[in-house]
């Protein structure tokens, strides 16, 4: 919206024209969406509060998450909105790329809030089915990899990229991306929603991946900085920039309040929808491999919960104390913050492997 | 608040303060302000 405005008012006062760069825009839209979320955050938290919108604590967790009962969840609408509000104001609204992730955020988004009204508001303890919840997931997800394939016009937008190797690159034909996006839009959904389980968990990495998938995105998008880096150039990737800028600092905002003690959680309207958004700007910029290294925690939280009810199932026996692995480091004695911060610490790490990517291929 | 300490002993209001930014964890919201300055010096890139 404020894009067209500069570039109407840049005809008389070519000033204006500085809105027309992405990056300005990109880091203009995370302030933006800092600044939306601090205003409307302590509102919020105070009207979750006052509706009793508490999240309830699995009685089998580590006996110090007890207190955090009663803390006001679904705060991940405030990330929404925040979102939503900036990206209006800053993206360009004649992009098709960023139409389809704010409808998957939002759909996604859609799912969880069903899930945690169920669960908090109407005291339903297993909201929404897991198959229902599934059923969803993948018909959003499957809609937004068809829209992707069918609305293609380079066979470069359909390549399997391979890091490391400049000339590795496997065309996945229309069903193979399809099934792809499907796996990866879904499943990252899935593995942020899985780790949303300490103050700040979740949120940190997203905002730090967000970050790295921004600059992926403006390079896939920029025809110099494509060739010169050997990336394939998908024209109007770079937009989905202004998209990571306004998840950055959404997100920034909210571990303001959820950062240990929190006083607000994401619930899974915020968790599923932002893996959701993490997932489809990935298949965009045809990073899926370099997302999959990224948001290594994800990974290995999804896999610790696979094979503790695989294990638990075949052998009778647990390989963790407790699943999700952060569970496990809070039952071996490592204090919540420590864990949190560690993790942080190893996504950072990843998301520098996957940056380092860009230019060691 | 200004705090005391004598012989060793740290008053009460150093411990009182010490539990309340223990309990408001104030790191993580320093480190999110500086953050949020080091957008504002970034964007100055373009912003000239």
């Amino acid at each position: 919206m404020l894009l067209e405005l500069a570039q109407y008012f840049a005809k008389d006062i070519r000033a204006f024209n500085v809105f027309s760069y992405i990056t300005l825009r990109a880091v203009l839209a995370c302030l933006t969406a800092l600044v939306i979320s601090f205003i409307i955050g302590p509102a919020m938290i105070r009207r979750l509060t006052a509706y009793k919108i508490g999240q309830s604590v699995r009685d089998d967790g580590p006996q110090t998450h007890l207190v955090k009962a009663g803390t006001p969840t679904m705060g991940g609408a405030l990330i929404l909105a925040s979102i939503t509000i900036t990206v209006v104001l800053w993206a360009d609204p004649r992009n098709r790329f960023v139409w389809i992730v704010m409808w998957v955020m939002l759909a996604f988004g859609a799912i969880g809030w069903v899930d945690d009204y169920r669960k908090v508001v109407q005291r339903n303890a297993k909201g929404v089915s897991a198959r229902v919840k599934f059923f969803w997931q993948s018909l959003i997800g499957l809609a937004a990899a068809c829209f992707i394939a069918f609305t293609t016009n380079l066979p470069a937008q359909t390549e399997f990229i391979v890091p490391f190797f400049k000339q590795v690159a496997y065309p996945l034909g229309a069903l193979g991306f399809i099934v792809m996006t499907y796996l990866v839009i879904v499943g990252t959904s899935n593995a942020v929603n899985l780790t949303d389980g300490l103050d700040g968990l979740a949120i940190m990495p997203t905002v730090m991946i967000g970050s790295a998938l921004g600059v992926f995105a403006y390079v896939a998008g920029n025809t110099v900085f494509s060739k010169y880096l050997g990336f394939p150039y998908i024209p109007g990737a770079s937009e989905l920039t202004v998209i990571c800028g306004a998840i950055a600092g959404a997100g920034l905002a909210f571990l303001w309040f959820n950062a240990y003690p929190a006083e607000v959680f994401m619930g899974d309207v915020g968790a599923l929808a932002l893996g959701a958004a993490l997932g489809t700007i990935a298949v965009i910029a045809r990073q899926e491999i370099v997302l999959f290294v990224m948001g290594g925690v994800f990974v290995v939280e999804t896999l610790s919960v696979i094979l503790q009810v695989a294990s638990f199932k075949l052998t009778g026996r647990r390989v963790f104390r407790m699943a999700p692995l952060h569970h496990h480091y809070e039952l071996k004695g490592w204090k919540e913050n420590q864990v949190v911060v560690r993790f942080w610490i190893v996504t950072m790490m990843l998301v520098l492997v996957g940056l380092s990517t860009l230019k060691l291929r | 608040m200004w705090l005391e300490a004598n012989d060793g002993v740290v008053s009460a209001e150093a411990n009182a303060l010490s539990a309340l930014c223990r309990s408001h964890n104030p790191p993580v919201r320093f480190w999110i302000v500086t953050m949020m300055l080091v957008l504002v010096g970034l964007s100055t890139l373009k912003l000239r």
